[in-house]
């Protein structure tokens, strides 16, 4: 990245591994439990379980708490997730004016992902409106079923919602973008706050992503583009997000840094076979990436392929091709303690492998990729790990 | 700081409730032509809201380039298609015979998800109700569907399918931030030339909400006009007597390009885009906040980026959605951002005449600016009949203008509280 150097100095985390990057760092087996929060019986078996997290609570990050009512289950990832950067950051989200800084100085990029609404949420209104061919009759439900759809439900629909949820609650006034390009959202949007944090735009910026599909639309989704299934991956949800200042400006408050962002790589390879993972693809985005590297220094490559068995072994074959090319590193492949999370799955593993050098000290390189079922993968270089302070 | 590289734009293609292109959507608003009407797309005739600005096609003739697509291409992807079609033709590409080096030309969209139709969710739910009546339960999610029909929820689908059809294999990129989407994606497509990261993008935004479920959806929050009996007169942006926004649909693509990928090539250079600033409200889900202290942001990041005075501002095209809360703070958020100039400024909402197309009126707006730019013309604002004291700047009112404009301004502010702000300039103005 040209211009200033950009690093982090905040990590939060939450995931089925754990609440906060400790306890996420400590969890050492995590396994997919039974499916909450609807009933999934009607599932097949392999269907009936997600990494889930088990209590999440946004509440104490939250001005109004009445507002719970109208926030997605991604919203509320985001916002423990974001209320914990900023924590780690040496900043108390839930202080009024907890920003020593100007707050319309603090950006906020948030990778967001669906929210097509909720068959159930939908459902008494349609049912109100069922004309006697057995379809919904749209002049009854513009008369009669229109009462029994939630007010709110138009706005919780949109993408952006999360991203407002966080600006509000965490007081965030700076330039504000949620990305929406599935799979690499989080990575491209810590990318995109990096790059602006470099270029002067801002000396502080807000970046991650959350998603929380584990919902009868989303497993059906998941099933039907071949991602979960049979010997496939197990769908999962989480937030991670990183605190990124400019290095001077952190130094300048006395903050200790937990690595530098390196470099961004993206590329997309338009596809018809939409679904379909493409380790040629990652390998490629993470060759590009490691040649930002100096040559044999020490690397770990987390991969992006959400523990689905059968990408893995795919992508570990390519990586480990290109390691081999560069003279060395090591792939972790860490799908398997967070499952397929949408626009949060790079950027949720790469918070795991950040997470797990913290507790244990080691300081090699991480690259961080993604991929999304629409053709395009992204790779994120973090160097100078534990270099600056704790 | 580093000067960056130049971003001009090459090509424009639009396709909204005023005409299939960028020439008809010109004329349309210069001409101050209303594209209200009863909706079509469906029996609203139950509804509180009855009328929306719906493009005039109820099959979009857009050219599906690759095989196999059709089940994904639905209303708002095929139009981004046409758009990004003549867009790419003005600009002198030609797919498949003469397009930018691949991975040096990128995609970036603005758009929200795509949603299934209400009546297939209503088919889902009644076949649910039936399974469990069976002892079936969940299960009956799976029966019916296609795969790809879940595909077409997925925000990136448009950029995907843009990518595939001209080629591009550079960045890839969607926005989803209500309405200020496609502002924020020509912006940041801008930002990916600066830095390097491409020499041509394709950005623009598309979106298709006159469906049961939005239309039912933002009447429930209050925000749509209901003069069900008067569909011209109900955008009425800056009016005293507005009474909430229009929702329309539409597309709107630009090609831009580094000035000097442009040059080399011959290309003509219809403006440059010289700022892009956005911000968040940090203020309410719903509501605007009564200061316009996010608009104000937003204009004034893109003012710095431009490295632009206020005053070199002589045309706004506007938020202006005709919501109460919307335009008396995007008011006072111009009056913060321009000062004393605010009171020389043209200040006109285009939606007045096709409504608002959310996720790309962006771009779409973007678009007449250029056209303002280039023609010596500013849009009205129509119906315009009661000053309001709380909106009160020049809103060029209910008769397009004849002026000089060498800088203008297009504001997009979304549900959330996004705020994006992009300024166009006539080609070759020094700074």
């Amino acid at each position: 990245m040209d211009g200033r150097e950009v690093v982090i100095t905040g990590l939060g985390v939450i995931s089925a591994a754990g609440v906060g990057w400790a306890e996420v760092a400590a969890a050492q087996a995590v396994a997919p439990r039974a499916v909450e929060g609807f009933d999934a019986s009607g599932f097949p078996a392999w269907a009936q379980v997600a990494y889930q997290v088990p209590s999440l609570r946004p509440q104490p990050y939250m001005k109004r708490r009445k507002d719970l009512k109208v926030m997605s289950r991604d919203a509320q990832l985001a916002l423990v997730a974001a209320g914990l950067a900023v924590e780690d950051a040496g900043l108390d989200p839930r202080e009024p004016g907890a920003w020593p800084f100007a707050a319309e100085d603090v950006a906020l990029y948030m990778g967001v992902g669906l929210e097509p609404g909720d068959v159930t949420e939908l459902g008494p209104a349609a049912a109100a409106a069922r004309g006697a061919d057995g379809r919904i009759d749209l002049e009854a439900l513009g008369s009669v079923g229109i009462d029994r759809i939630p007010p709110l439900s138009a706005l919780v629909t949109l993408p952006n919602m999360a991203l407002a949820h966080v600006s509000i609650n965490l007081e965030l006034m700076g330039r504000g973008e949620a990305l929406s390009p599935w799979g690499t959202a989080g990575l491209d949007a810590v990318a995109a706050a990096a790059e602006s944090v470099a270029r002067g735009q801002c000396d502080v910026a807000l970046a991650g992503a959350a998603d929380g599909d584990v919902d009868l639309s989303g497993v059906s989704r998941a099933l039907r583009l071949g991602i979960t299934g049979e010997g496939g991956a197990v769908l999962g949800e989480g937030g991670a997000f990183f605190v990124l200042e400019a290095r001077q400006h952190a130094e300048a408050r006395g903050q200790r840094w937990l690595a530098r962002l390196a470099r961004h790589v993206a590329h997309a390879a338009p596809t018809r076979q939409l679904g379909v993972f493409d380790a040629g693809l990652v390998g490629s985005v993470a060759e590009a990436a490691l040649a930002g590297l100096a040559p044999g220094s020490p690397v770990a490559v987390v991969g992006a392929s959400s523990g689905h068995p059968g990408w893995a072994a795919q992508e570990r074959a390519a990586l480990e091709d290109v390691l081999e090319r560069r003279g060395g590193g090591a792939v972790e492949q860490r799908g398997g303690r967070v499952g397929w999370a949408g626009a949060a799955s790079g950027l949720l593993e790469l918070a795991d492998a950040l997470a797990s050098r913290r507790a244990s000290g080691g300081r090699e390189s991480l690259v961080g990729l993604a991929w999304a079922p629409t053709g395009q993968a992204s790779a994120l270089v973090l160097d100078r790990v534990g270099e600056g302070g704790r | 700081m580093k000067r960056h590289r130049r971003v001009v734009v090459t090509g424009m293609g639009a396709v909204t409730p005023l005409g299939m292109d960028v020439a008809s959507t010109w004329a349309g608003a210069v001409a101050g032509r209303s594209a209200v009407r009863r909706i079509q797309a469906f029996d609203a005739s139950g509804f509180p809201v009855q009328i929306a600005a719906e493009v005039d096609a109820r099959e979009i003739p857009a050219p599906l380039r690759v095989a196999g697509l059709e089940r994904v291409a639905d209303r708002k992807v095929r139009m981004a298609i046409l758009a990004a079609e003549e867009a790419l033709a003005q600009a002198g590409w030609r797919p498949g015979v003469e397009m930018p080096r691949p991975e040096r030309f990128g995609v970036s969209v603005g758009t929200e998800n795509g949603r299934p139709l209400l009546e297939d969710v209503a088919a889902t739910y009644y076949r649910l109700q039936a399974a469990e009546q069976a002892g079936l339960a969940t299960a009956a999610l799976l029966e019916g569907a296609h795969p790809l029909d879940f595909v077409k929820t997925v925000p990136h689908l448009t950029a995907t399918v843009l990518s595939l059809f001209y080629g591009a294999q550079g960045p890839s990129s969607t926005c989803s931030t209500a309405c200020t989407s496609s502002a924020q994606s020509v912006g940041e497509a801008a930002l990916e030339i600066r830095r390097g990261g491409a020499d041509v993008m394709l950005a623009g935004g598309t979106d298709a909400l006159v469906e049961g479920f939005m239309v039912a959806g933002f009447s429930l929050l209050g925000a749509l006009s209901t003069r069900n009996d008067a569909p011209e007169a109900a955008s009425r942006p800056f009016d005293r007597e507005r009474d909430g926004f229009v929702l329309g649909e539409g597309a709107g693509f630009l090609v831009l390009e580094s000035l000097e990928h442009a040059e080399a090539r011959g290309a003509e250079i219809l403006a440059e885009l010289v700022g892009y600033g956005c911000s968040s409200n940090a203020y309410r889900i719903t509501d605007s906040p009564p200061d316009g202290r996010g608009a104000w942001q937003s204009m004034r990041w893109a003012l710095r980026d431009a490295g632009l005075n206020p005053e070199s501002i002589d045309y706004i095209n506007a938020h202006g959605t005709s919501t109460q809360m919307n335009d008396s703070s995007e008011t006072a958020g111009i009056r913060r951002a321009l000062g004393a100039h605010a009171d020389r400024c043209m200040v006109s909402s285009t939606k007045s005449m096709m409504g608002h197309l959310v996720a790309s009126c962006g771009a779409v707006e973007a678009i007449l600016c250029v056209q303002a730019l280039r023609e010596g013309v500013v849009p009205p604002t129509i119906n315009y009949e009661h000053p309001d004291p709380a909106c009160d700047l020049d809103y060029v009112p209910n008769v397009a203008r004849e002026a000089e404009v060498r800088y203008a301004m297009s504001n997009s502010f979304g549900f959330g509280g996004s705020n994006g702000t992009l300024i166009l300039g006539r080609p070759g103005q020094g700074r």
